[in-house]
């Protein structure tokens, strides 16, 4: 199906074209709050060189009631831009965020804009998969679990291998495997546990919950630095740099956690994602036709969110 | 809550203000305030404001009580005493905005010129006696009435009514910008286009600034028209003999609108500083003068917190600071925490020396992060190779100039797809 390019050069025309969900690569030292006043900032500007509604005319009446009353149009002085303001104004604006990410994170952000806003509620609440990538370091621990603290220990780690990693990984995948089940309630050796982890789909925890982990992997060891990449949900932050710091403990010498990157949010990819240089009203846009169709999938039609309440109606689920 | 006590709040308020606010071009100089009750017949009897405005409409339907307030602007006016209306009820707020609602319309009544207000008496008390609902004798007595004007939180609604808004609007002048600062429109309503602005704006044009850019000269400095003529004159004079050249002075003026609220003597204090304590000559002086004005004006704190970073902080020595003065002087105006984290990565993570910094100065201009993008891509292929004596030699002016087209085609010398997908792995 092809699309067909339109150019949009009325103003009220691209705004209501700016309402929904888009997707933005979020820098890594940047809070979320600053990223909403750039992103917004660069919107009133570039709404504001486009053309601007008709302005109104001033009905005077001039004359004398003596003589004749005449009724003309003149130029209304009221619905000047100069006397108004700008007419799109950082106020106008509505911008959320569907997961709050902390300063430290980079990657997909996803945004919803106006009437986007409400649609980041439900991906909120759709509690999706992200997959990061974790990048850390050995040798150092800082008091913070990440590269910027002031650093705690120093240790050796020459005797760190791929393998010695590897295996500290599956068992913390397996970890979390069981405490999936656990969620549910079931013994894990029963057939009831073994249905709902069969291959038709994950087990989610409707309710907030700890973070799980789905899915380690190394993605590059280079010693004393080593990426790992995590599917999860519910996670945060600080319970990423947390994970490299007991890896490192776990492993008999000491992790620090040099950068966090979300490369995956629900459908959302690094492809979607929108760079720094490209936040300006037309990327949105063109951001909105395509990822806004996809906020429309996010909750599945099956349940797939266990209700931890009702353990014994744990239905299988459909991933995401 | 009586007629009185209302009467003398409005008598305190007019003769506290001084407004001289136009309305109309049929001007004549007087200045009346009236206040129109009038009571529609259905109503309850309360307060009904006017439907219409200083420019008139037929009469139907209004009915008029004897509700009437006259006042002169000067030290004392006295008002009629109003008959006592049972039904009508003033709603007058308190403090309303310094330009209370004028009109300067044909007047049929006597003007008296001096002080006294006999003529003007006499023919109130005449009108006093008239019966309300009679129609008046001239009907051009209608034209000058009109609701009084209410207090506003922007221009938009005087805009309309007032020459001097529309005259500053055609000029360009930003109204809504002088909204959000305090006391400029309360200062501004106050004053006459033809008597007060006008020959302001031809000072300017005879400094040299251009028509076009007035409106955004007057947005930045309002407050130029509360400064003296002959001061501003003996500012430029000033100039004159310091010898600034007609261009130079022109535009000093232009980039720097608040220059002219500096008196002579703080200016000269300003160029003093700068002289001394870059130790600067006359014509260096001039050029800095010249090429960044607003750094003269600039708050001195901020000035001497700067230079103390770049000397101390930085490391840079004196003359190399002076260099960095006279080719890019903005870096005294930029945000010393920002200066020092673009400084910290040039000089740390880049590598690049003092002297290099000093050819380049406008890498500590530029935002950190492209900086710091840039180099690190070059770093990844690596292409990061600063020193002009070795081969492949990268000027640090890339870093920051031209946009990322040319930058990935000319130095770095991949696609640009490359260059955004190593930005989505930092």
């Amino acid at each position: 199906m092809a699309n067909l390019a339109r150019l949009v050069q009325y103003g009220p025309e691209a705004w209501n074209l700016l309402q929904g969900v888009f997707c933005v690569y979020k820098p890594a030292d940047m809070t979320v709050g600053y990223l909403r006043k750039v992103i917004i900032s660069n919107m009133c500007r570039d709404l504001n060189l486009l053309d601007p509604r008709p302005a109104t005319l001033h009905m005077a009446i001039e004359g004398s009631v003596g003589d004749k009353l005449v009724i003309t149009q003149r130029e209304n002085f009221a619905d000047n831009s100069l006397v108004l303001g700008p007419r799109y104004q950082a106020v106008d604006f509505k911008l959320s965020s569907a997961l709050h990410l902390h300063k430290n994170i980079s990657g997909v952000c996803v945004l919803g804009i106006n009437s986007g806003s409400k649609r980041t509620h439900t991906v909120r609440e759709a509690r999706l998969i992200r997959a990061y990538t974790v990048s850390g370091q050995f040798g150092r621990a800082t008091d913070t679990h990440f590269h910027d603290g002031k650093v705690v220990e120093k240790s050796r780690y020459t005797h760190m291998t791929r393998g010695k990693l590897l295996k500290a990984i599956m068992s913390i995948q397996s970890a979390h495997q069981h405490k999936a089940i656990n969620f549910l309630g079931l013994d894990p050796h029963s057939q009831e546990a073994y249905e709902a982890l069969s291959s038709e789909g994950l087990v989610r925890p409707a309710r907030n919950s700890p973070p799980m982990i789905y899915g380690l992997s190394i993605v590059d060891f280079d010693l004393p630095s080593f990426t790992l990449e995590v599917l999860c949900i519910n996670e945060t932050c600080d319970y990423l740099k947390l994970l490299i710091h007991d890896l490192g403990l776990q492993l008999k010498t000491s992790a620090v956690c040099t950068q966090v990157r979300c490369i995956r949010h629900g459908p959302w990819t690094l492809h979607h994602a929108l760079l720094r240089k490209h936040w300006s009203l037309e990327h949105i846009i063109n951001n909105i036709g395509v990822c806004n169709p996809m906020a429309k999938t996010v909750t599945p039609k099956v349940a797939s969110l266990v209700n931890t309440k009702n353990v014994n109606t744990g239905y299988l689920s459909n991933e995401k | 809550f009586t007629m009185n006590s209302i009467r003398t709040k409005l008598f305190d308020l007019l003769i506290s203000a001084r407004p001289l606010l136009q309305f109309t071009l049929n001007v004549r100089k007087r200045n009346l305030m009236f206040t129109w009750h009038s009571l529609a017949l259905n109503t309850d009897g309360s307060f009904r404001s006017n439907v219409w405005k200083g420019n008139n409409l037929p009469i139907q339907n209004i009915y008029v009580t004897s509700h009437r307030y006259y006042s002169k602007n000067t030290s004392h006016g006295s008002l009629i005493t109003p008959e006592t209306s049972s039904a009508s009820e003033l709603t007058m707020k308190e403090n309303v905005c310094d330009s209370v609602a004028l009109l300067e319309e044909e007047c049929s009544f006597p003007v008296s010129e001096n002080e006294d207000w006999s003529s003007e008496m006499k023919w109130i008390k005449s009108q006093e006696s008239k019966d309300v609902l009679s129609p008046p004798k001239d009907l051009s007595e209608i034209d000058n009435l009109s609701p009084e004007l209410r207090p506003t939180f922007n221009l938009a609604a005087y805009a309309n009514r007032s020459h001097t808004l529309q005259q500053l609007i055609k000029l360009g002048v930003d109204l809504s910008n002088w909204d959000k600062r305090k006391h400029i429109n309360s200062f501004i309503l106050k004053l006459d286009f033809e008597r007060d602005m006008k020959k302001y704006l031809m000072f300017l044009h005879d400094v040299g600034v251009e028509a076009d850019d007035l409106g955004k000269w007057l947005t930045v400095n309002p407050l130029i028209f509360k400064e003296n003529l002959e001061n501003l004159q003996v500012r430029l004079d000033y100039l004159h003999s310091m010898n600034f050249s007609p261009d130079q002075i022109t535009r000093i003026i232009s980039k720097n609108p608040n220059w002219l609220l500096f008196s002579t003597v703080r200016i000269d204090n300003r160029l003093g500083y700068f002289q001394r304590t870059f130790h600067l000559t006359g014509a260096e002086v001039r050029l800095l003068a010249t090429k960044q004005p607003k750094l003269i004006t600039m708050n001195l704190f901020s000035i001497k917190r700067t230079s103390f970073a770049i000397e101390e902080e930085m490391g840079f020595s004196p003359s190399e600071m002076k260099s960095l003065l006279l080719s890019q002087p903005k870096i005294w105006r930029a945000n010393g925490v920002s200066l020092l984290r673009r400084f910290e990565i040039a000089h740390n993570q880049i590598g690049l020396s003092h002297s290099q910094i000093v050819q380049f100065p406008q890498i500590l201009m530029s935002r950190d992060f492209r900086i710091k993008q840039r180099h690190d891509y070059l770093k990844l292929i690596g292409r990061d190779q600063y020193d002009p004596l070795k081969p492949n030699y990268v000027s640090p002016s890339a870093l920051v100039s031209s946009d990322d087209v040319e930058f990935c085609t000319t130095i770095a010398k991949t696609s640009v797809q490359n260059f955004n997908d190593f930005l989505k792995t930092r």
